[in-house]
């Protein structure tokens, strides 16, 4: 993984410094709350319902286990016991003290770790996906590219003041796994079948949100050399045209939709045309040198006899390989998921302290060098080798984080909601706690199979449930707490924005409604079709006559 | 203009009260009125002076020119040349438009003159804007310029490069 070195170092600390000095000034009043607001945002502090939360960034989604540990600390110590793992592959920490912050900038800057851009109007720290790296259907590493991203972005003084956030991911797989086309600039590496040169699709104006948009293709094939010069066009442009009168139409997908995509290529290439070939065209030797970092290390060969042998012999081991592991691209090893989502008390994405460590120690024992935090808001330990799979899973069951649901029903990506931000509009933790109780048959879970739930407790759509196969939004309805279903929304390279499926509903209703969902699906899938393939098919009309009208369908 | 910092004279920044004086268009044109020269000296115009048609001002001589943040940079072509300050303006620090006409000017027009952050100008901002190439800034009114010019110092390593490090960092690393 990417290890600083000493301008990195000295970034993070002087960072640490001039963030205590700006809050000293908060706190003596010198600076008022509207002048420190951005200043707080930048380093990634919310002010929410009860405290501060304070969201930490984790690139590319990879933690060292000495990271996890500090992590683990830091619930301990400056929070309520546990952390809550973000679709964006950063942590939250709900309780903190405004106060006290610096002291936690410090403990992360000591195991190389920081707060930069996780929040405000700027670049924010650049994600691919989780299983970067070791993935079979893997073009390039995409970590650094992303890397040399996150560099030339944190404080690029001229774009601290966006009109809004902006979001960048880089992907190089043929299954997008990094939600690339809902960011406001998504990479897609690729290698030119001509002459192998690494080149980039860059696409833009993806966003979810109140005006949900599917990124579109800005520039086919980009020399990987000009990214950085690149990009400088589309913030310039957007940083001088994008709108500042409204912010919920501040976002780059509004400008690039209301000049066109054409116009809007135009006006890039025209200021790139100044920049290309400047002194921001990548070398090899950067490329080299920040690429060494994620060099893959050569990787023992690995007997798997028994491993195919307690596979067959153990069922609950199979289902959870089955649902919980993703392919290396050494077939001698796995990457193992490992759920936070593990029943109706487990919101998903929050893990204890005591979990964090018990992974981490894991880890150690193991030598495994790295830890991952995926867009599901899960975690994965990257690399396992096969001959050590039964061990580990009988490690992880004992501590209840073998849950093999990964993919399923209850793997749902949900936001803090209304237990916690301010902006909510509705709850969304005991929304996914009342569906994983009424899903909570493992074998229906495997029989319903692959499926995406997502849960926002408002139109912001931190869960991104516009692009999840079965969304649930928070609405506010004269002050009580309804939600709105939609169905059909989908994730990756053919990403769509899910359909509404009617009238919003209230929260005891939900598991009724999904189970209906499930049923309409049930009884009309083809052999092994998946239920978004089944609403591709079918289209929304049976599944909104049997949630409103109780109808029976027959198609 | 008063309490302003500039770094216009070499590298150390000062406090100064110089004899720049900033209209807004309504007023510009009382003031030249009341003189008998109807001098452009230490007058910053606001540009839509010097474009408006028929001009009574005598614009040839105009040596400095305030631009709104939505200006298109290319207008001031014409007058670059004779212009030695140019004032950007802040409506708000969270707006940062001005930042992008600065690098503008500098990079693309390679403008040499005075860049001057006026409006909503504060100490944690200062060292961004000095790397986009303002070299003085006029700090909001009730603010201390003794405090703020400190924050001229910003944090000392930036990878990406700047109007003020053209060479990105990569291109300056020893290792
Ligand atoms: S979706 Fe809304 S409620 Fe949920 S975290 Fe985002 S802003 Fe808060």
């Amino acid at each position: 993984m990417y290890q600083y070195d000493s301008y990195d170092k000295e970034l993070v600390s002087q960072r640490v410094e001039q963030f205590a000095d700006q809050l000293q000034r908060r706190l003596s009043n010198e600076l008022t709350e509207e002048e420190f607001l951005p200043l707080r945002l930048q380093n990634g502090i919310y002010l929410q319902k009860h405290a501060y939360m304070m969201r930490v960034a984790i690139p590319y989604g990879t933690l060292s286990p000495k990271q996890l540990l500090t992590l683990a600390d830091i619930a301990d110590e400056f929070d309520k016991g546990y952390g809550h793992f973000t679709t964006r592959q950063n942590i939250q920490f709900n309780w903190v003290e405004l106060e006290r912050v610096p002291e936690i900038l410090q403990r992360l800057a000591d195991v190389e770790m920081h707060a930069i851009q996780t929040s405000g109007n700027c670049i924010r720290n650049v994600t691919t996906e989780a299983f970067a790296g070791i993935s079979a259907d893997e073009v390039v590493d995409p970590r650094p590219m992303a890397e040399i991203l996150r560099q030339w972005s944190t404080f690029n003084p001229e774009f601290l003041f966006l009109p809004r956030k902006f979001k960048i991911a880089v992907s190089s797989t043929t299954q997008d796994r990094a939600a690339v086309r809902t960011h406001d600039v998504g990479v897609y590496l690729h290698k030119s079948p001509l002459s192998s040169e690494l080149k980039a699709q860059i696409m833009v104006g993806g966003g979810l949100g109140r005006t949900p948009f599917i990124s579109k293709e800005l520039k086919a094939d980009l020399a990987w050399q000009d990214i950085l010069s690149y990009l400088e066009a589309v913030l310039r442009v957007y940083n001088r045209h994008g709108r500042r009168d409204n912010k919920y139409k501040a976002r780059i997908k509004i400008l690039v939709n209301a000049l066109g995509i054409d116009a809007f290529a135009e006006e890039v290439d025209k200021e790139w045309q100044l920049l290309k070939s400047g002194p921001a065209q990548l070398t090899q030797v950067e490329y080299d040198r920040v690429a060494q970092h994620f060099a893959s290390q050569s990787l023992p060969a690995v007997n798997t006899h028994n491993f195919e042998q307690q596979l067959a012999a153990n069922t609950g081991f199979a289902q959870w390989i089955k649902t919980n592991s993703h392919s290396h691209k050494n077939s001698d090893y796995l990457a193992i998921v490992i759920s936070t989502k593990q029943g109706p008390t487990s919101p998903p994405g929050d893990m204890t302290s005591t979990d964090m460590r018990y992974i981490a120690e894991i880890a150690n024992d193991n030598d495994f060098t790295e830890i991952r935090v995926t867009h599901e808001q899960n975690l994965v330990l990257p690399e396992v080798a096969k001959d050590k799979m039964f061990a580990l899973w009988q490690q992880l069951s004992a501590q209840q984080l073998a849950t093999p649901t990964v993919g399923l029903l209850t793997d749902m990506i949900t936001c803090p909601g209304g237990d916690y931000c301010a902006l909510a509009n509705a709850k969304s933790i005991p929304i996914a706690s009342a569906i994983q109780k009424q899903f909570s048959d493992l074998d229906y879970l495997h029989d319903i199979g692959e499926i995406s739930l997502n849960i926002s407790g408002c139109m912001n759509a931190c869960a991104h449930h516009h692009i999840a196969n079965i969304g649930i939004l928070g609405v506010d309805k004269k002050g009580e707490e309804w939600y709105q279903i939609t169905v059909g929304g989908q994730q990756g390279k053919q990403a769509k924005i899910g359909k509404s499926l009617g009238r919003a509903v209230e929260a005891a209703a939900i598991p009724d409604v999904i189970e209906q969902l499930i049923s309409v699906y049930l009884s009309h899938r083809y052999e092994q079709e998946t239920f978004i393939n089944t609403v591709n098919r079918l289209g929304l009309k049976p599944f909104k006559d049997r949630v409103y009208n109780n109808v029976e369908v027959t198609v | 203009m008063n309490n302003v910092i500039s770094l216009v004279d070499g590298d150390q920044a000062t406090i100064i009260d110089d004899q720049w004086l900033l209209f807004n268009k309504a007023d510009v044109d009382d003031y030249l009125l009341e003189e008998t020269k109807r001098s452009l000296d230490h007058v910053i115009l606001p540009l839509e002076c010097c474009l408006a048609e028929n001009n009574s001002l005598p614009v040839d001589n105009v040596t400095a020119v305030s631009i709104s943040n939505d200006t298109e940079i290319s207008l001031l072509k014409p007058w670059l040349d004779q212009l030695s300050l140019i004032v950007l303006d802040f409506p708000k620090f969270t707006d940062g438009r001005a930042y992008t006409q600065a690098v503008e000017l500098r990079r693309h027009y390679g403008w040499q003159g005075d860049i001057r952050a006026n409006g909503d100008v504060l100490r944690d901002q200062l060292s961004h804007m000095h790397r986009c190439g303002f070299t003085s800034f006029a700090i909001r009114e009730d603010k201390d310029a003794h405090q703020v010019i400190k924050g001229l110092a910003g944090i000392s390593i930036l990878y990406a490069n700047s109007t003020l490090e053209p060479e990105p960092l990569f291109r300056r690393r020893l290792t």
